[in-house]
């Protein structure tokens, strides 16, 4: 390989067939003359462009489609011809300079066209160069040139996560990856489970109980994930009616009042709550929302009712030291309720989170949009993370997130894209170049990703993501599949 | 004063000079409107067919509206017949102390009809043409004049691919026969009584096997044929053929000249073939070869097969290269250089 070229911070790098690079790896050119190295990344590859091939590649194409025939080539033009035809110009990015064995991200080296030598960088010698901090490794999958290739849990700790690419690509598994992985480390992690797929991390594929089945909590809200009135509190419902049920002002006025009057009785508990706002002397329109909201909550059968057990996150915790993986199934709950759990669970989290009476969480949202109000998200992105909850979105829809999330995002991993809007709006929010994130993405195949921020030190990777020995029930259910 | 204008414009130190410019010019003036002619008002309202690139085109009718007689129409004999169109190209590699290195490729495209059937490329082979070479591979006897021919870097590439040619022409004949070989060009068009014999020996090797040799010329530099030509463009119906009157045309006294048409959307054609040759040739021609614009394909094909594109030149030059660990010496394109790209990009002959 050799420079053949440089603009602006894209460097062009000629292949002959036999070097086989492709899109994503990465190229280190050495410079004989200098102490300097560079860093580039294949983005794009073309094929050279040779005056007059257009006219020789057609002169064959009707040669041997027409008609047969016989050359005798003594000096074998031809297949000289045949080495320039399929030469590859490599498009590369500077991604940084090696300098008496050190990192640094510039491009404001030129190295020699003559005596430069270029050759493959592994992905373990180039983070080795670069630096990682931390010693928790998490085996995400393998690099473009087969190598294994791992992230550090620490890079994710603290830090606001994205996963996106368009429908089978393979978000889930990677999801279900890092959060089992994750608990694997000690780490307690909430999962909102829009589609019911996670519970089956306890099993593995061949049918033995995963190294997390114990540490594993499903929780069904209205089922086994009940509240009471005292361990929800004051500030986490009022929360959900202003929120959720977009109860007006005046009216939560009389709620708080009614609240506190049976807090101070003694008797904080949804009958309770029911008799006092019949009974409250308020005006009628004030009673009427008090009552709608109250039965909403009360269909929503997520507050526990005569004498029935309520859920403790904090016990949840502490049953489980070792990490947990707390799986929270949103699949089969009507909509409405489906808004109040997560509200009331993200309320809650923070206030234990703020009163230290939990550790800091991660917390995995697949398709956020369907439960997460938008000014919530704000919320996940910047307070919430300052207490401790530290958020991985797991979408399809990379526009249900604002381009304010995407700012904000540590860490993104990208799944295949075919849809220019889609990767428009994607490279426009992300740290990575434009043109890499479209050329690369575009192109992915199905389980791989292109690791972005942190996790990687601001450099992009191309990962395939490894197969998990875990069950991962993520399939759509079938109708002709009844059938087999 | 126009002197001086340049001058100031090109930034020369006119104004050090004691030059008389104006009587300068003025005598310049007089002495180019001895041969110039000042007078171009006759033309007014003339004919005229532009070139284009510094090429003559073909006009689609005759400017000065001769009347050649009555073509002679013929029918499509379709006898199957095999027809052969052959033509090479060359191209300068690098110069030496001594001479240059050419490179020639030759291709032949067999066609029978209608359509064509096979194909044979041979090359590029290439030559270290000095003054020796000359003599001993492309025939010329006299030193002084194998010399000149080396000397001259676009005659020996032009002499080096026609004998390349003709040698494959050579064994082509011995090889078919009752073919019809066509080649791009004019017979008797050589500069040396040598290639005028080796001509009649390939015209004798054709008749011993019965195989026509027919010369097609695209475009034809003599004023009185191009005209022609425009003339019987209009003609409907195809094909045809005409004898012109007699032109001052360099060909073999043992061939003769004929333009013809062999569709009705094609061109007309300068044809040399032998002057036995009957008209059954063209009658056979016109079935079993596939014509475009009135153009044989397997001529056409034979022309693509062989060109050099600018990729394979470049090929040649790395494969030398290596091969014969040749020595790149630092060179320059004077013309370049020296008039700069906005001037080296006219066409003109110079």
């Amino acid at each position: 390989m050799r420079v053949f070229g440089k603009t602006g911070n894209e460097i062009l790098v000629l292949a002959l067939p036999g070097e086989v690079v492709s899109q994503g790896e990465y190229l280190l050119i050495e410079d004989g003359s200098s102490r300097s190295k560079m860093v580039v990344q294949v983005f794009n590859e073309t094929y050279l462009d040779v005056p007059g091939l257009a006219e020789e590649i057609v002169r064959d194409q009707v040669m041997q489609a027409s008609i047969r025939g016989a050359e005798h080539d003594p000096y074998e033009i031809k297949s000289v011809s045949s080495l320039i035809r399929d030469s590859r110009l490599l498009h590369c990015k500077a991604r940084g300079i090696i300098k008496n064995g050190k990192f640094r991200t510039s491009h404001d080296w030129l190295p020699s066209r003559v005596n430069s030598k270029v050759s493959k960088i592994s992905l373990k010698e180039l983070f080795d160069t670069v630096g990682r901090q931390g010693r928790r490794a998490i085996e995400l999958g393998k690099g473009k040139s087969g190598e294994d290739f791992e992230i550090l849990a620490e890079t994710i700790d603290g830090r606001l996560n994205i996963i996106t690419g368009k429908k089978e690509s393979g978000k889930s598994h990677l999801a279900k990856m890092l959060s089992s992985s994750l608990v694997e480390l000690g780490c307690f992690v909430f999962v909102f489970d829009i589609n019911d797929e996670y519970a089956s991390l306890d099993t593995k594929k061949n049918g033995e109980q995963s190294s997390i089945s114990s540490r594993m909590v499903r929780l069904v809200p209205g089922e086994s994930m009940k509240f009471d009135l005292e361990y929800v509190g004051l500030r986490s419902m009022t929360s959900i009616l202003q929120h959720t049920l977009d109860l007006p002002g005046a009216s939560l006025r009389e709620f708080i009042r009614i609240w506190e009057h049976l807090s101070k009785e003694d008797q904080l508990t949804m009958e309770e709550l029911g008799q006092a706002i019949s009974m409250w002397r308020a005006n009628d329109f004030v009673k009427d929302a008090l009552f709608a909201r109250y039965h909403t909550l009360l269909s929503s059968k997520l507050f526990t009712r005569g004498g029935e057990r309520s859920i403790r996150f904090e016990d949840v915790i502490a049953k489980s030291p070792k990490g947990a993986l707390i799986v929270i199934s949103l699949a089969h709950i009507p909509p409405h309720a489906r808004r109040i759990a997560v509200e009331l669970m993200l309320s809650k989290l923070v206030d234990l989170l703020e009163h230290r009476k939990i550790p800091p969480i991660f917390l995995f949202a697949e398709e956020a949009h369907l439960y997460l109000r938008e000014t919530h998200w704000d919320d996940i992105v910047t307070r919430m993370r300052h207490f401790g909850i530290f958020t991985t979105f797991i979408t399809n829809q990379p526009d249900a997130l604002g381009s304010g999330v995407y700012r904000q995002a540590d860490n993104v991993f990208l799944f295949n894209f075919t849809n220019d809007a889609d990767l428009e709006l994607i490279s426009k929010a992300t740290t990575a170049d434009a043109e890499t994130i479209k050329a690369i993405v575009r192109m992915l195949p199905p389980r791989s990703c292109m690791a972005l921020g942190k996790v990687v030190s601001d450099l992009p990777v191309v990962v395939e993501v490894r197969e998990s020995e875990l069950f991962t029930k993520g399939e759509t259910r079938l109708f002709f599949a009844r059938e087999n | 004063m126009l002197l001086g204008n340049m001058g100031i414009q090109l930034n020369l130190p006119f104004s050090r000079i004691n030059l008389n410019q104006e009587q300068l010019f003025e005598e310049l003036i007089t002495e180019i409107s001895k041969f110039v002619p000042q007078d171009l008002s006759n033309l007014r309202g003339r004919r005229a067919v532009y070139c284009s690139g510094g090429r003559s085109r073909q006009p689609i009718s005759s400017l000065s509206g001769k009347n050649l007689g009555e073509p002679n129409f013929f029918s499509n004999d379709v006898t199957s017949t095999l027809v052969v169109g052959i033509d090479s190209s060359s191209l300068p590699v690098c110069d030496l102390e001594d001479g240059s290195i050419i490179a020639a490729r030759a291709s032949a495209v067999f066609s029978n009809n209608g359509e064509p059937m096979a194909y044979l490329r041979l090359g590029p082979y290439p030559y270290h043409v000095t003054s020796e070479f000359v003599m001993s591979k492309l025939g010329i006897n006299k030193e002084s004049l194998a010399s000149s021919i080396a000397q001259d870097k676009a005659l020996s590439q032009s002499l080096l691919r026609k004998t390349f040619e003709r040698s494959i022409l050579a064994t082509l004949l011995s090889h078919l026969s009752k073919s019809i070989i066509l080649i791009d060009g004019t017979f008797g068009y050589g500069f040396s009584s040598l290639e005028k014999l080796e001509e009649k020996r390939l015209l004798g090797l054709a008749r011993q096997k019965s195989n026509s040799i027919l010369g097609f010329t695209k475009v034809s530099r003599i004023r009185e044929l191009w005209d022609a030509a425009s003339s019987l463009f209009s003609i409907k119906g195809a094909p045809f053929y005409i004898k012109p009157p007699k032109v001052d045309a360099k060909h073999s006294s043992e061939t003769e000249i004929i333009l013809a048409k062999f569709r009705d959307d094609g061109f007309v054609f300068r044809l040399d073939i032998p002057k036995e040759t009957e008209i059954n040739v063209l009658e056979k021609l016109s079935a079993n070869d596939h014509f475009d614009r009135g153009y044989p394909d397997s001529l056409r094909l034979a022309h693509h097969f062989c060109v050099f594109t600018q990729h394979e030149d470049t090929c040649l030059k790395g494969r030398l290269g290596n091969e014969l660990g040749l020595v790149e010496v630092p060179s320059d394109d004077q013309r370049q250089a020296i008039l700069g790209w906005m001037w080296s990009a006219g066409r003109g002959s110079k």
